[in-house]
């Protein structure tokens, strides 16, 4: 996949150089944890795809959502290498992969796919080769531990 | 004073199986005690999209969703009112309550038992997979899981040996010593006997 540019009321530059549309919030809850919320939507080739990660504890968490153009289509197998190149730069940045899953449903077909770590084989069910268009549900969420945020969140763009 | 509702809180670090062997507990569940048996099912993620949810609405189920936080620190507040409002709402006879990956099952329970009219019980998996990876960095956080199980499940076993399963358990004692072990596969059919010993029934 690779990023398309888009400009919107509120662009920001990243270190890898695209530009996309963003917010940031947070909040202070009863007992003390942090959370610094962050969304953004990055354009690969015919999607959309919504990011927005946040911190918990010692965790950080990137959800995406893909938004396959009208027409173009997203193949399900194409999201499990991206889950393995994102365990792999968080292994690198010496984070530790809590869980990365990812989940397709179209016209009542779903797959669902795990990686728990670089160099294990992930683990699926359904049919990979699944072609997810324009009407189907596609999301990915990449937990990990002993990283921030805003690194697994380049590392997740960087990896799309 | 009427009977408390059975609250089962599957919990385990991220990627240890927790879905996976859920779907397996409310399909036993269904075999044993037929079609009408009423089982609600609570997803917590800590994330903004709940994969989770989708794979278990897929088997057929209806699930609550608590999202963007974790109901054992951020969430707490809105535990114990979702679990009444499932409770009176649909009547089921068993509430599985299924936790993010970093949630320490002990504040929990003493919340739903404190607040809430429901007895408490808490599995705790373990990924055998990646036990020896970060039994040590996240000791804290998984002596937090494990410490308060009556029950821990340690799965993936069978992507290790059994040295290495023993070195698991002897490192889970240390954090737990009297919870039973269960050794299971949740990629394959669990043993009848497994899912009942996690169940406690």
């Amino acid at each position: 996949m690779s990023h398309g540019h888009e400009h919107h009321h509120h662009d920001h530059e990243h270190e890898h150089g695209h530009q996309h549309d963003h917010e940031h919030g947070h909040h202070h809850d009863h007992d003390g944890h942090h959370h610094h919320g962050h969304e953004e939507t990055v354009r690969v080739d015919h999607a959309n795809v919504l990011l927005e990660a946040h911190t918990h504890e010692q965790t950080a968490t990137v959800s995406m959502t893909f938004e396959p153009d009208p027409d173009a289509t997203l193949v399900f197998g194409d999201l499990v290498s991206l889950m393995q190149k994102i365990a792999e730069a968080i292994e690198s940045a010496g984070g530790i992969v809590g869980h990365i899953k990812a989940y397709g449903k179209q016209e009542g077909d779903f797959v669902h796919a795990s990686v728990t770590a670089a160099g294990l084989e992930p683990t699926y069910e359904g049919n990979l080769d699944m072609d997810l268009g324009n009407e189907a549900t596609v999301q990915l969420a990449a937990i990990a531990l002993l990283i921030d945020q805003d690194r697994l969140l380049d590392i997740c763009k960087n990896a799309l | 004073m009427a009977d408390r509702t059975k609250v089962l809180i599957l919990s385990g670090f991220l990627g240890s199986g927790k879905t996976t062997v859920l779907m397996q507990l409310i399909a036993r569940l269904r075999d044993v005690n037929g079609p009408d048996f009423k089982i609600a099912i609570i997803e917590n993620e800590i994330g903004s999209a709940s994969v989770d949810s989708s794979i278990i609405e897929d088997a057929g189920f209806s699930v609550t969703e608590m999202l963007s936080g974790c109901v054992c620190c951020t969430l707490i507040g809105q535990l114990v009112p979702a679990l009444q409002k499932l409770d009176e709402e649909l009547e089921p006879q068993l509430i599985i309550l299924e936790a993010t990956g970093v949630a320490t099952p002990g504040t929990m329970r003493d919340n739903i038992e404190k607040y809430g009219n429901f007895t408490v019980r808490v599995a705790t998996l373990v990924d055998a997979s990646r036990w020896e990876r970060i039994k040590v960095p996240l000791q804290m956080l998984l002596t937090g899981q494990l410490e308060p199980a009556d029950v821990i499940c340690v799965n993936k076993v069978d992507l290790i040996d059994e040295a290495q399963l023993a070195s698991i358990e002897s490192s889970v004692r240390e954090m737990n010593a009297s919870a039973p072990i269960v050794r299971v596969s949740a990629a394959s059919p669990i043993a009848a006997e497994n899912i009942d010993a996690i169940l406690g029934v």
